[in-house]
């Protein structure tokens, strides 16, 4: 029988992140100059807003993360292991420098930031553009996420009516819902809009989380009888690497997504600009302390519950269902909303993270380099028009069948890390680095990533199932057996360094202010 | 060198540290101990045994390294003047005329 208790805590959510829109706006009107509100929340973010929103988080890790523990079991905490040192990653590397090089500089984006440390307006462009394709190509597929949840929920009877351009009408109405939503308040309340309604979802994310352990572990009667029936249910090899039914972690994807999670996590363009815009030091200490602790509060206990749940969900038609199929299982519809509530809330804070920064490559690194001199009004109707325009066109892209979306979605995080994370620690900590390294770091590193990925999907090499890593319909190429995200990292190094060898070093005069 | 950058460097080299550290741990523990199936499994806690000691220890020993640097490690800093504005280009002409060089 279908219950309207998920939809109506959608509902209740999609309202909330509207009225954050409005409190954002009048926060972001509050501070200096309409571009440093907007697009950076007047460098004003808090402990909690930087320890939560900081980290690669998406509807991915609480729809496809749980459904891989329930498909391939114990291994998968093997796969994500690497949160253990992601919040010393992101905050202990390059936070301070980043938080003080945008002061020194004044760069209120990230291709700015590179742009003024290097002196290259080349460099800034190329970020510019790298970083609208990129974020396009993953925003098309978050819309897809947002409006599949939204079509889970609504009612199928009331709407059910012919084909929409080849969708199903509940998936179109979804994904219109989505749209006017997440472009509303994203347009209103701007960077803050998207900090805050990420902070909202991740808290909500770990309730759900902590409602479900307990629930779960009295059904199967504790930790050990969960393991030990989920074995009988599953077979041995789901205590064990390298996966039931699969290599899913061969000792090279092992070091693979150790590397990825942990150094992936910190070259992200939503996390880099989070280090331009976190108060001070001390906010950046206590981020640390509370993402330790709220990765340890939600990536270990998901294991626990999704090896416990084998033994009593039966196997799923679609391993995405994994999370819903517990949560109904042990809980009430109305819990069960909640939990489903997370992911969507996700889901909209990746996308509305996504049109802020796109907006910003737009007017500020783009447009307001073009005509330096454009009044302020002129910039906020840009801005406001920019998000809107882009999330109407990611919107129509999602009409299209798409087959793949998280290997987009991976693709889109290791070509942005290894684009960006080279030239960013160049910029923090190598005065011989240049535009000629950091230039050849950035091309160098996402080309590799976008050829790996690339050449499979157009044909050019067998894409035929290599029998290691997630089940998919589309594979990249596993040089040596590693995922591409460790060469494109390699080669953006490489190259990197050698360029700035090989080329003159910059000015005195232009790097003695900012070392 | 500016003291922001010097304790930056170091405190980048200990993450640096702390990641080799555990990318040891975890991936070496797991290739000796986590790819023999055995039935039934030796189980610590509810769990098998390579995860307890492969993943579990090292997870709450890289929480305590970072409670370390988030309340002892990590040396609190002024990060500088803001310098954006809305007019271009920003900052380092501004820092120059001020005498940061």
């Amino acid at each position: 029988m279908y219950s309207y208790a998920p939809l109506i805590v959608l509902i209740l959510l999609m309202g909330a992140s509207m009225w954050i829109g409005v409190v954002a706006n009048r926060a972001t009107e509050k501070g200096g100059g309409f571009l440093k509100g907007y697009f950076l929340g007047n460098r004003g973010l808090g402990s909690w807003s930087m320890a939560l929103t900081a980290t690669v988080m998406s509807g991915g890790t609480f729809m496809g993360f749980p459904s891989l523990v329930f498909e391939y079991g114990w291994v998968v905490a093997l796969w994500i292991a690497s949160y253990m040192v992601v919040p010393l990653c992101t905050f202990g590397v390059i936070g301070k420098r980043m938080g003080q090089l945008s002061r020194l500089t004044g760069a209120i984006t990230l291709p700015e930031l590179l742009r003024e440390r290097f002196r290259s307006p080349a460099l800034g462009l190329a970020a510019s553009l790298f970083m609208i394709f990129v974020l396009s190509v993953g925003l098309v597929a978050q819309f897809k996420s947002g409006a599949i949840i939204l079509q889970k929920v609504l009612p199928v009877v009331s709407l059910s009516a012919g084909p929409i351009l080849g969708q199903q009408p509940e998936f179109v109405y979804g994904l219109i819902v989505f749209t006017l939503v997440v472009a509303g308040y994203t347009v209103y309340g701007g960077f803050l809009a998207a900090v805050w309604t990420d902070l909202f979802q991740s808290v909500l994310m770990a309730v759900g989380v902590l409602i479900l352990l307990p629930l779960v572990l009295i059904k199967v009667g504790g930790l050990e009888a969960g393991t030990l029936a989920s074995i009988q249910s599953a077979g041995p090899e789901f205590a064990y690497a390298p996966g039931r039914g699969r290599d899913f972690m061969t000792p090279q994807l092992a070091f693979s997504f150790f590397a990825l999670w942990s150094i992936a996590g910190m070259g992200q363009p939503a996390t880099l600009v989070r280090l331009m815009a976190f108060r001070d030091t001390k906010t950046l200490r206590h981020a640390l302390f509370l993402l330790g602790v709220y990765n340890t509060l939600i990536y270990l206990p998901l294991v626990f519950i999704f090896v416990c749940a084998k033994s009593f969900v039966p196997e799923l038609k679609s391993p995405d269902e994994a999370m819903p199929a517990v949560a109904l299982a042990v809980a009430s519809p109305w819990v069960a909303g909640i939990i489903l509530a997370a992911p969507f809330g996700a889901v909209m804070a990746t996308v509305s993270g996504y049109l802020v920064q796109i907006s910003s490559s737009i007017v500020q690194d783009v447009y307001h380099r073009w005509k330096p001199d454009a009044p302020e009004q002129t910039l906020r109707r840009l801005s406001h028009s920019g998000i809107i325009l882009v999330a109407v066109i990611a919107s129509a892209a999602t009409m299209k069948k798409i087959d793949f979306l998280q290997a987009i979605i991976v693709f889109a995080g290791g070509a942005a890390a290894c684009a960006y994370l080279v030239p960013a620690i160049m910029a923090a900590f190598w005065r011989r680095a240049n535009a000629a390294g950091a230039l050849a770091a950035l091309l160098g590193g996402s080309g590799t990533v976008v050829l790996l990925y690339v050449l499979p999907w157009i044909g050019v090499v067998s894409n035929a199932d290599p029998l290691m890593g997630e089940k998919s319909s589309m594979y990249p190429i596993y040089l040596l057996g590693m995922t591409p995200f460790v060469w494109g990292m390699l080669v953006s190094l490489v190259l990197g360094v050698g360029f700035s060898l090989a080329t003159p070093p910059m000015k005195e005069e232009d790097v003695a202010p900012l070392f | 060198m500016s003291p922001i950058l010097q304790s930056s460097r170091r405190e980048a080299l200990g993450v640096l540290a702390v990641w080799l550290t555990a990318c040891v741990w975890v991936v070496g523990y797991a290739i000796l101990n986590a790819y023999r199936v055995e039935s039934p499994p030796t189980l610590v806690l509810g769990m098998p045994s390579w995860v307890f000691w492969g993943i579990i220890v090292p997870w709450f020993a890289c929480l305590a390294a970072i409670i370390y640097a988030a309340f002892w490690g990590i040396r609190d800093e002024e990060l500088g003047e803001d310098h954006a504005d809305e007019e271009l280009p920003h900052g380092l002409e501004d820092l120059q005329h001020e005498g940061h060089a």
